[in-house]
């Protein structure tokens, strides 16, 4: 009967940490996050935005890293544990990191849109790097949504980028690869729009919703198998209580910011046709003309595959290459391959085009 | 014709082939040559796995249906249109019906909370400041104390030297001596002076 009742204890566990985080809307607040691991220090705070520097022990490369972190959950994951840990092995190869740390939208935020975001927050973020710096560019890393900011900054203000990667990003949402995104197409703009008219942002509870309803077998029953089948694994029940922590510490999505979302980027997909604006500007990929390395994860069900492969065809830049890991869309940044093997490749990409020394 | 297999139906064929064939052959298996636990367990699992996977190409036929997703689409946005009104009428009829008959209403409440937060820090503060006053005060009462103690002393002295130079056989007479500071340690010279 072990089975049994080790699989119950695990699932109602984590029925008692839905509930908690029903009780306080999914929404996570900054002093909800586990203790840091790697030390940093915050040194710029503006608008919706708060940047970390981590700093590397024996740093080799001059041109720092700027990671942009998607506007969705909270940034630890990319620092979870010593050992499974993304900026640790980006700092381990000689980089110092700076990590937007995206503050939670209130209600007084629901105008921000891509213009907030990408041309205030993320421009000020990196003016503030520049200036701590000393440098004319950076080295750009964005991840699923931070992707996104990152092509769309990057297109606006070329300049100020010295090579861009770009993981999982959401580029080309023509297609429709996953079943989830034949669900989101049947509900309407102005139902979406109803969201923002009632809650002002879309809500932390709808964002967890719809990351639950992509995989409902696997968070109501599999993911507490799992934990049931590998609880002899060292560390697997550490990593997996982290990881439901940070499964439901979504943040809301200021309001402007989703509506543009769901509407320009997803159902009418002016990114990849080249249409999108941003403050008046068209951000068009083909403005982009440094080397880009186009980071997939070739199980990723969040992001399909097919959405970022053809970021690298449509790119402005000579140098550009996609880089096919066979991962997931979190397995990206937690999995032991990926820490093990693709980010020391990224890191390697970019030394090869950084200048070296401090 | 095609002769490629759906997933469903691959996954279908796997939990029948657990089921049915894996599962009792490791069974009889553990029952007649007294096999571990292990084959069985195994052959558990693979039905499992395959009855999970069954279960997310089933949802995610679902999302893929026209029907389902009409119904959805339409659900949420039904859903969405009756909280806006509920969100209406109720801000209609509360906020016009609280206040007739004497009840406060949400934001009223919500702006008492934020008096209440306020005044507890107001006198949070207060407190503090009544603490460091206290404090002040004692150590004022106490510093006011040991001036009195030494004027009493002194006008104690003042007294008994006045009495012993009127005395014609005084014990003792004071000749304003007064003691030098104590020495400070030698430990650190290096001579003597001989």
């Amino acid at each position: 009967m072990s089975l049994f009742n080790d699989i119950a204890g695990h699932w109602i566990d984590g029925a008692v940490r839905t509930l908690g985080a029903i009780g306080r809307g999914f929404g996570s607040d900054l002093s909800a996050d586990p203790a840091p691991v790697t030390p940093y220090d915050i040194i710029y705070k503006g608008g919706k935005v708060s940047l970390r520097h981590y700093r590397a022990r024996n740093r080799i490369h001059a041109t720092p890293i700027v990671l942009v972190y998607a506007l969705i959950k909270r940034p630890y994951i990319l620092d979870l544990q010593p050992g499974k840990s993304v900026i640790e092995t980006l700092l381990k190869q000689g980089f110092d990191v700076y990590l937007t740390d995206w503050i939670p939208p209130t209600k007084e935020d629901a105008w921000r849109g891509f213009e907030a975001y990408v041309n205030q927050d993320l421009a000020n973020a990196i003016r503030a790097v520049q200036t701590a710096e000393k440098v004319a560019q950076v080295h750009l890393i964005g991840y699923c949504l931070g992707a996104l900011l990152s092509l769309i900054y990057t297109s606006l203000h070329q300049e100020n980028v010295r090579n861009l990667i770009t993981v999982a990003a959401p580029f080309d949402m023509g297609g429709r690869d996953l079943p989830i995104y034949h669900l989101m197409d049947r509900i309407d703009q102005s139902a979406i729009e109803l969201i923002t008219k009632i809650h002002g942002n879309c809500p932390a509870w709808m964002v967890n919703s719809m990351f639950t309803a992509m995989s409902p077998t696997h968070h109501a029953l599999d993911k507490f198998v799992g934990l049931y089948r590998n609880a002899e694994r060292d560390g697997y029940a550490e990593m997996f209580d982290l990881f439901e922590r940070w499964m439901s510490s979504d943040v809301p999505l200021a309001g402007r910011l989703f509506t543009e979302l769901t509407g320009d980027i997803f159902k009418r997909n002016l990114m990849a046709k080249g249409e999108f604006k941003v403050g008046g500007r068209v951000a068009d990929v083909k403005q982009i003309t440094c080397p880009l390395l186009n980071v997939i994860g070739e199980m990723d069900d969040v992001v399909h595959p097919n959405s970022s492969l053809p970021l690298s065809g449509k790119v402005g830049s000579a140098d550009r290459r996609n880089l096919i890991f066979p991962t997931g869309h979190i397995g990206v940044a937690v999995s032991a391959g990926a820490l093990k093997k693709m980010w020391p490749e990224m890191g390697a990409w970019l030394a090869d085009r950084g200048p070296v020394g401090n | 014709m095609s002769n490629q297999k759906s997933p469903l139906m691959d996954d279908l064929g796997k939990l029948f082939e657990a089921t049915w064939i894996d599962l009792p052959t490791a069974a009889v298996r553990r029952l007649t040559a007294g096999d571990d636990q292990g084959a069985v367990r195994e052959a558990g699992w693979k039905a499992y796995d395959a009855l999970v996977r069954i279960s997310n190409e089933a949802s995610n036929a679902l999302y893929t249906n026209r029907a389902f997703g009409e119904v959805a689409g339409r659900g949420i946005g039904l859903a969405l249109r009756l909280q806006r009104v509920g969100d209406a009428v109720a801000s209609a009829v509360f906020g016009n019906l609280w206040p007739a008959i004497g009840l406060p209403t949400g934001s009223e409440i919500q702006a008492l909370r934020n008096d209440v937060r306020a005044l507890s820090g107001d006198v949070e503060a207060l407190r503090e400041e009544v603490r460091t006053a206290s404090l002040q005060a004692g150590e004022r009462i106490e510093e006011r104390e040991r001036s009195e103690d030494r004027a009493t002393i002194d006008r104690g002295y003042a007294a008994v030297r006045s009495a012993e130079s009127q005395s014609a056989t005084p014990a003792m007479v004071w000749n304003g001596f007064t003691p030098a500071a104590p020495r400070k340690s030698r430990r650190g010279k290096n001579s003597v002076a001989l």
